[in-house]
C-alpha cells in the first residue's frame, strides 16, 4: 500500500493545472485551503520559482542608468565622497617558515613570465591543494585544485594586485597605504587586511566571495564607467556575481563547509546524502554516486575534523547499513543486499 | 543584519551620498517592481513607478523621515504611487478595483525577496528539464500563457501540456525540497543556540 503522502503522476497533473493554468505569473499570497503539509510545500516551491522568474525580468543595471541620469540633470552634480574601507588591523606573521615548508608540497608550479617591466609569477595547484603560499607582501593564500594565481614578483606602486582563476582562501597582511586587489573574472575584490574565500572557476556560473574576518569590497567590473555596482561584505556574509543576470548580490553564507576544501573539517546537520557526497567529492576530489536516488532520503548528522575519505565512508556505511564500492575510478553507494 | 545595513545606507543617503542611494536601489529594485506589477499587471508601468519613487526619494532626501524600516517605507511608497497611477487613469478599469482591494492588505515585503543560492538552484533546476518540457514550462511561467494557448502555439494537445507541466512541477519539487528542508534545519540550529 502506498503511503498517503505519495503523489501519483495523475495527481501531479491536476495539482500543476490548479496552480498554473489560469495563473499568469507570480502571486505573493496563495489563497488555497491547504490540504496537507506536502501540498503546502509544493505551493511554496511553485511560488518561489515564479518569483525568481519574475525578479529576473527587471534589469536593475539599465534602470539605474535611467534613474542616475534623472537625478543628475535635476540637481547640480554633487560628488559623493568615496570612502575606502577601514578594517581591523589584524596582524599577520609573514610566513617565511611556511614558505620554506612549501617546497615539499607537490602539485604546484611557479612560472616566470618576464613580459614587460614587471616580472609576473604564476602559481598553480593542479590535482592537489596548495596550503599557505606566501605572496611577496607576506599575504598567505591557499589554493584549491585546478586553481592558478598571477602576481608580480614585487608589489610596486600603491596597490597590491593579483589575478585568480579557481578557488582560494586569502589571509591578507594589513597595509592601509596599499590596498590588496584581486581580479576574479568579472569581479574585483578589494581589501586592506582580512581573510576570505574566493570561488571563481571558469566553468562556474558565478563568482563567490565568503568573508571570515574584516571587511571586503566586491565590485562588478562589467558596469559602465560612470556607475558602480559594489558590495561591502562583513564576516559571515557572501557576495555572488551571477553571470547570467550580471547581478551582484549579498547573502548570509549558509554553507558551514565553504572552507572544507582547505581544512578538511566537515559539518553535517541532518544533511541529505546527495549533498554529503557532493561535499565529499569537492573536498577529496573524487566522484561519488548514489546507486539509488532513494538513498538521498537518508540524513546525516556528523562532524569530521580532517579525517580520511575512507574513514568518512566507513561511518556512512555503518550509520545507514549501506556499502561504498570503488568501481571504475568512482565510488558507488548502494543499499546492502 | 539586513535592516541595520539599510538604516546605515539611509543615514548616508540623507546627507547626499549617491553611492548609498545606488546600493539601496540595486538591493530593492526588482523586488519593488514585482510588488508594483502585482497591482498594475504591466511591467513597464511597474518599472516607471518604482523609478519615479526612487527619484522622489533622492529629491527630498534631506527632508526624509523614515521611522519604520527602510524596506517597509519603500513598499508603502510604491503602493501609494500605484494608487496614484489609477487616479491618473492610466490603467484599465478592471484592475483598479483589484489595486484598491489589494492596497488594503498588510504588506509583507519578505514575500518579494529570494536567497541568492535559491535563485541559482531554481535556474539550474529549470535548465535541467528536457527541452520540450522546459519550453512548455517557460511559456507558462515566463510568458504567462494558458494551457490552451501553449497547446495552440506548439500545435500539441492540451493533454500533453497538462502532463508535461505535471512532470515539470514534480521535478522542481524533487530538486528543491531539500533546499527548504535545509534552510529549516539551519533555522532550527540558529534559534536553538
Amino acid at each position: 500500500m502506498k503511503a498517503k503522502q505519495n503523489i501519483e503522476d495523475q495527481d501531479w497533473e491536476k495539482l500543476a493545472k490548479s496552480i498554473y493554468d489560469e495563473n499568469q505569473g507570480f502571486t505573493a499570497e496563495t489563497n488555497e485551503d491547504f490540504i496537507s503539509d506536502e501540498k503546502t510545500q509544493i505551493l511554496e516551491i511553485a511560488r518561489k520559482v515564479d518569483l525568481s522568474l519574475e525578479l529576473k525580468k527587471y534589469q536593475t543595471n539599465q534602470a539605474w542608468e535611467k534613474v542616475h541620469s534623472r537625478i543628475n540633470e535635476q540637481s547640480a552634480p554633487e560628488k559623493s565622497k568615496i570612502k575606502y574601507l577601514i578594517s581591523h588591523p589584524l596582524f599577520r606573521i609573514a610566513a617565511a617558515v611556511l614558505f620554506a615548508a612549501l617546497l615539499i608540497v607537490s602539485g604546484y608550479e611557479v612560472l616566470y613570465n618576464s613580459a614587460g617591466s614587471k616580472k609576473m609569477m604564476e602559481v598553480s595547484a593542479t590535482n592537489q591543494i596548495l596550503n599557505m603560499f606566501a605572496l611577496p607582501d607576506g599575504t598567505l593564500v591557499s589554493l584549491n585544485t585546478d586553481t592558478k594565481i598571477k602576481y608580480p614578483q614585487t608589489f610596486t606602486g600603491n596597490i597590491r594586485e593579483i589575478t585568480i582563476e579557481g578557488e582560494a582562501f586569502f589571509e591578507v597582511v594589513p597595509n592601509k597605504n596599499k590596498p590588496f586587489i584581486i581580479h576574479a573574472r568579472n569581479a574585483q575584490i578589494k581589501v586592506i587586511g582580512t581573510s576570505f574565500n574566493v570561488n571563481a572557476y571558469p566553468s562556474a556560473k558565478s563568482v563567490e566571495v565568503v568573508v571570515e574576518t574584516g571587511k571586503v569590497q566586491v565590485l562588478n567590473k562589467t558596469t559602465k564607467a560612470n556607475e558602480t555596482d559594489e558590495l561591502i561584505l562583513t564576516p559571515g556574509e557572501k557576495g555572488t556575481l551571477i553571470y547570467s543576470s550580471n547581478s551582484l548580490l549579498k547573502s548570509t553564507n549558509l554553507n558551514p563547509n565553504f572552507l572544507a576544501w582547505k581544512t578538511h573539517n566537515l559539518i553535517f546537520k541532518a544533511t541529505p546524502l546527495a549533498e554529503v557526497i557532493e561535499n565529499l567529492g569537492k573536498v577529496y576530489n573524487v566522484n561519488i554516486q548514489l546507486a539509488d536516488p532513494k538513498l538521498n532520503e537518508l540524513l546525516l548528522s556528523a562532524q569530521f575534523n580532517d579525517h580520511t575519505l575512507d574513514f568518512i565512508l566507513k561511518v556512512i556505511e555503518t550509520t545507514f547499513q549501506i556499502e561504498a564500492k570503488h568501481e571504475n575510478g568512482q565510488y558507488i553507494l548502494r543499499a546492502k543486499s | 543584519m539586513d535592516q541595520t545595513e539599510d538604516q546605515e545606507l539611509y543615514l548616508k543617503l540623507r546627507i547626499g551620498d549617491e553611492r548609498a542611494f545606488q546600493v539601496l536601489f540595486r538591493k530593492h529594485y526588482s523586488a519593488l517592481c514585482t510588488f508594483a506589477w502585482q497591482f498594475l499587471k504591466d511591467r513597464e508601468l511597474a518599472e516607471e513607478t518604482v523609478q519615479d519613487m526612487f527619484v522622489k526619494i533622492w529629491e527630498k532626501r534631506e527632508n526624509l523621515n523614515i521611522e519604520t524600516s527602510v524596506k517597509h517605507y519603500f513598499f508603502r511608497s510604491v503602493r501609494n504611487h500605484c494608487l496614484n497611477q489609477i487616479q491618473h487613469d492610466k490603467i484599465k478599469k478592471r484592475y483598479a478595483d483589484k489595486v484598491i482591494e489589494t492596497s488594503r492588505q498588510e504588506i509583507n515585503p519578505e514575500n518579494f525577496y529570494l536567497e541568492v543560492d535559491l535563485i541559482q538552484r531554481i535556474e539550474q533546476s529549470i535548465d535541467a528539464l528536457p527541452p520540450k518540457r522546459q519550453e512548455i514550462f517557460r511559456l507558462s511561467r515566463e510568458q504567462g500563457l494558458k494551457y490552451k494557448e501553449i497547446a495552440e502555439k506548439l500545435q500539441i494537445s492540451v493533454k500533453t501540456v497538462e502532463s508535461q507541466m505535471g512532470l515539470a512541477l514534480k521535478h522542481l519539487r524533487d530538486d528543491l525540497k531539500d533546499y527548504s528542508n535545509h534552510l529549516m534545519t539551519l533555522w532550527m540550529i540558529f534559534t536553538k543556540s
